[in-house]
């Protein structure tokens, strides 16, 4: 725009609705088109002179509503008359000074027209300067962005490029100046970015890539940005823009390698929980399982799929307890049990230890609690059949001893017991009859309960060990038909049906079939005593065999009194016994228990208290070798033949 | 075999314990036994050097020599001699001891009375048994060995004497 002003003063002459209009429009861009309408003569009949109002208001001076009104010095530049009427033009020629401009109505529309034009210049003007100043700030962002920007050529030679971009090359732009990439990068680099700049220019669009340049020996990994440039539709060359991503890149790569190690930790961890022998599953801050492991599935006997979901007290015995670690596992993030019971689907024994850990969430707040539990029920059997059987075999060597001492007065007073009972016999005919049938009656319950004593004295003897147990092939159901007849009185007197369930085929496996015989002997008497209550011919004693692969089993089950739980841990005991008085010594099971300890074997123990008990003896199909040490061997060993 | 078939049996009883001794030799008189008793190993080996029994009741503790002492050297006298080992004592040990050794039986005290005659009754018809076996083999031996009549008349003669004398 043109710095020095020419105003062109400017009088108006008109009337009516004309006048306003033109008034309106040169007013409000007298500064475009350099006019200051300097007078106004309103030659209209307008009452109500709105356009003088009008004129007034934007500072227009309002001469007159007549030519005459008209100063007589007036001087305009330009006088424009916006009425048809002949005589108005050349009466106001006629007072202007000769050479005056005057534009009439005819001239209207071409004044309009130079209006428009005005503007639209006006605008390109504006447009002109925006696209300077918008230039002038992309070129101030182009030499300070952390960019890398180029210009090149079709040749791909570099035409211009930013302050960035000369500071990571270490180079000066006289430098690069129309080089190739050949020249100024290593070759893999240099050949990666020909390819794509060859490609911009040839699909003439922008293309965007990410790959590696070496720069002055180093690596650098960068996003590349190609735009084409096209001038009247020929592709003069190429922006460049070029974004160092090294570090971005690196620790991309160090995340990646990060994941991988992190998903593999976790698989790892995955693994671990779920093929673990041990017990382990999660649980939510409100108790309910969240996962179960397979090493819970095998030692507990339910699926993951019955857990999962219900509460976790219910895998304890002792649901109170599992509530009470698992609110101090909350509280104190840990909590450690020893020797817990769980509940296993068939019922048996699981014992276990058991120690939980909270594990919080991102959110800081308990997420799971991680119940690690390891079962300890063979160990504990293990540890427990061995204080058992040494504190069995000091107690039984003892009593042993004991018992030898009272041996000898019991065989005494057997012995006289028997004559006087015989004396009476043969010469008690001088006796009152009635005190000598007393006298007979008592020295009969003498004699009985001598027997009752030696019962104990002579079980107990059975606690003095042979050194070694006499290992023979075996026969199972041989043996136990063997002990069915020993014990054929006493089931025929009981009126005791005995069903045999036998596997169709028992190897020939290697123990001691004495020891054995006590063993089974001693159970079925005991299942016997228990059916002593049943009603006659109710009475059914099951005797099954099983095999596995390392071991037989033999089941013992009879229909009697069963034993109450808080027995069960007991009746291997020495002395224990819940027979009447005189019935039970308290040492068959102990025996029995002892037996199998030192087969290698093993016994176990079910019932329903009134309704059944069964007994299972586990042998294996090789004794243990060498045989277990026996604590109670003294003596030394006799000398063989 | 020229012993008399009815001859009471001839039972020695060696056991510490006195009042058994005592009463256990009553009853076994009154069933018709000829017993002879000892407290001790050495005096029931003294009373043994003297004379022949059919069964022999040892106890297996003893003070001074034990039972399987006692039944070592009564066997060594009187190769025939049934011996039964009573004992209050029920080591395996020991038991097998005494069936090494071939005691006729191995019982605990204390014994069922009748059980123990019984098994000294069938202790004794086997002893005789076998005399009687020996007996007539060695007769036998004798008649197929010697050619002449006075030599075999004279030898078994001796052969009589020899188990007479049990």
């Amino acid at each position: 725009m043109s710095s020095s002003r020419i105003e062109i003063s400017t009088l108006l002459v008109g009337g009516g609705p004309e006048l306003g209009d033109l008034l309106a429009a040169l007013s409000t861009r007298s500064k475009l088109l350099h006019l200051t309408i300097t007078a106004c003569i309103d030659l209209g009949p307008s009452p109500e002179h709105k356009t003088l109002d009008h004129a007034r208001q934007i500072g227009v001076p309002i001469v007159g509503t007549h030519l005459d009104d008209l100063p007589a010095d007036f001087r305009p530049d330009l006088a424009v008359v916006t009425v048809f009427s002949r005589g108005v033009v050349s009466a106001l020629a006629e007072r202007l000074p000769s050479g005056t401009p005057l534009l009439t109505a005819d001239h209207l529309p071409l004044l309009q027209g130079v209006i428009r034009l005005v503007e639209e210049n006006r605008s390109l003007r504006m447009d002109s300067f925006r696209l300077k100043e918008t230039r002038l700030r992309l070129n101030q962002f182009v030499e300070t962005a952390a960019l890398a920007i180029y210009i090149k050529d079709t040749d791909l030679r570099f035409k211009k490029v930013n302050r960035h971009a000369l500071r990571i090359l270490g180079t000066r732009e006289e430098d690069l100046i129309n080089r190739r990439n050949f020249a100024v990068f290593g070759g893999g680099g240099a050949r990666w970015l020909q390819q794509v700049e060859q490609e911009t220019l040839r699909t003439r669009r922008t293309l965007h890539a990410t790959g590696t340049l070496h720069i002055r020996g180093a690596e650098m990994h960068v996003q590349v940005t190609l735009f084409p440039i096209i001038e009247n539709g020929l592709v003069e060359g190429l922006y460049g823009l070029v974004e160092d991503m090294t570090d971005l890149f690196e620790s991309e790569q160090k995340r990646q390698q990060v994941d991988v190690q992190l998903n593999e930790a976790q698989k790892y961890l995955r693994e671990v929980l779920a093929n673990s022998r041990d017990i382990i599953f999660l649980t939510s801050p409100d108790g309910r399982v969240l996962s179960f492991n397979s090493g819970a599935e095998n030692s507990l006997g339910f699926t993951s799929k019955e857990i999962e979901g219900s509460p976790g007290r219910g895998l304890y015995c002792d649901p109170g307890l599992f509530d009470l670690m698992h609110q101090a596992a909350l509280h104190d993030r840990h909590a450690t049990r020893y020797e817990v019971d769980f509940r296993s689907k068939d019922q048996h024994p699981v014992i276990c230890d058991v120690s939980m850990t909270l594990i919080d969430g991102p959110d800081g707040k308990p997420l799971e609690i991680v119940c690690l539990c390891r079962d300890i029920t063979t160990r504990l059997r293990l540890k427990n059949d061995l204080i058992r059987s040494e504190r069995l075999a000091a107690v039984g060597q003892m009593a042993a001893g004991v018992a030898h001492e009272i041996n000898n007065p019991l065989a005494v007073i057997d012995t006289i017991a028997g004559l006087v009972e015989e004396t009476l016999e043969d010469e008690g005919e001088n006796l009152e009859p009635g005190s000598r049938g007393l006298l007979l009656d008592a020295m009969h319950r003498l004699h009985a309960q001598v027997q009752r004593v030696t019962a104990i004295t002579h079980s107990l003897l059975g606690f003095v060990r042979k050194a070694e147990p006499g290992i023979r092939d075996i026969h199972l159901h041989e043996l136990l038909e063997e002990c069915l007849y020993v014990m054929g009185t006493e089931i025929r007197r009981s009126e005791t049906r005995v069903v045999r369930i036998f596997e169709r085929e028992i190897p020939i496996f290697s123990s001691d079939p004495m020891l054995l015989e006590q063993v089974f002997v001693n159970l079925i008497k005991n299942a016997l005593d228990a059916m002593s209550e049943v009603p006659e011919r109710e009475s059914i004693l099951h005797v099954t065999t099983n095999m596995s692969d390392t071991a037989v089993t033999v089941r013992i089950q009879d229909n009697g009194v069963g034993i109450p739980p808080e027995d069960r841990d007991r009746i291997f005991d020495l002395f224990h016994t819940t027979k009447p008085a005189g019935r039970g010594t308290g040492l068959g099971l102990a025996i029995v228990h002892d037996i199998l300890y030192r087969l290698g074997g093993a016994i176990r123990v079910a019932s329903e208290p009134g309704k059944w008990t069964r007994f299972v003896v586990e042998l294996p199909l090789k004794p243990p070798a060498p045989l277990l040490p026996d604590p109670s061997i003294s003596n030394v060993a006799p000398p063989r033949n | 075999m020229t012993s008399d078939k009815n001859r009471p049996f001839q039972i020695l009883i060696v056991d510490d314990e006195e009042d058994l001794v005592t009463f256990l030799a009553h009853r076994l008189r009154k069933r018709g036994m000829e017993v002879t008793t000892a407290l001790e190993g050495t005096s029931a080996l003294a009373v043994a050097a003297k004379h022949k029994f059919d069964v022999a009741l040892v106890d297996l503790k003893m003070p001074g020599i034990d039972g399987i002492q006692v039944m070592e050297q009564l066997r060594r006298m009187q190769p025939y001699v049934e011996i039964i080992m009573l004992t209050g004592h029920g080591s395996h040990d020991s038991a097998w001891e005494a069936g090494r050794l071939q005691a006729f039986r191995y019982l605990l005290k204390p014994y069922d009375f009748d059980d123990l005659c019984e098994q000294i009754l069938t202790a004794a018809n086997q002893r005789r048994r076998r005399m009687q076996q020996d007996f007539d083999s060695r007769l036998s031996d004798l008649m197929s060995s010697t050619t002449s009549p006075r030599d075999i008349i004279e030898e078994s003669e001796k052969l009589r004497r020899e188990f007479e004398q049990d």
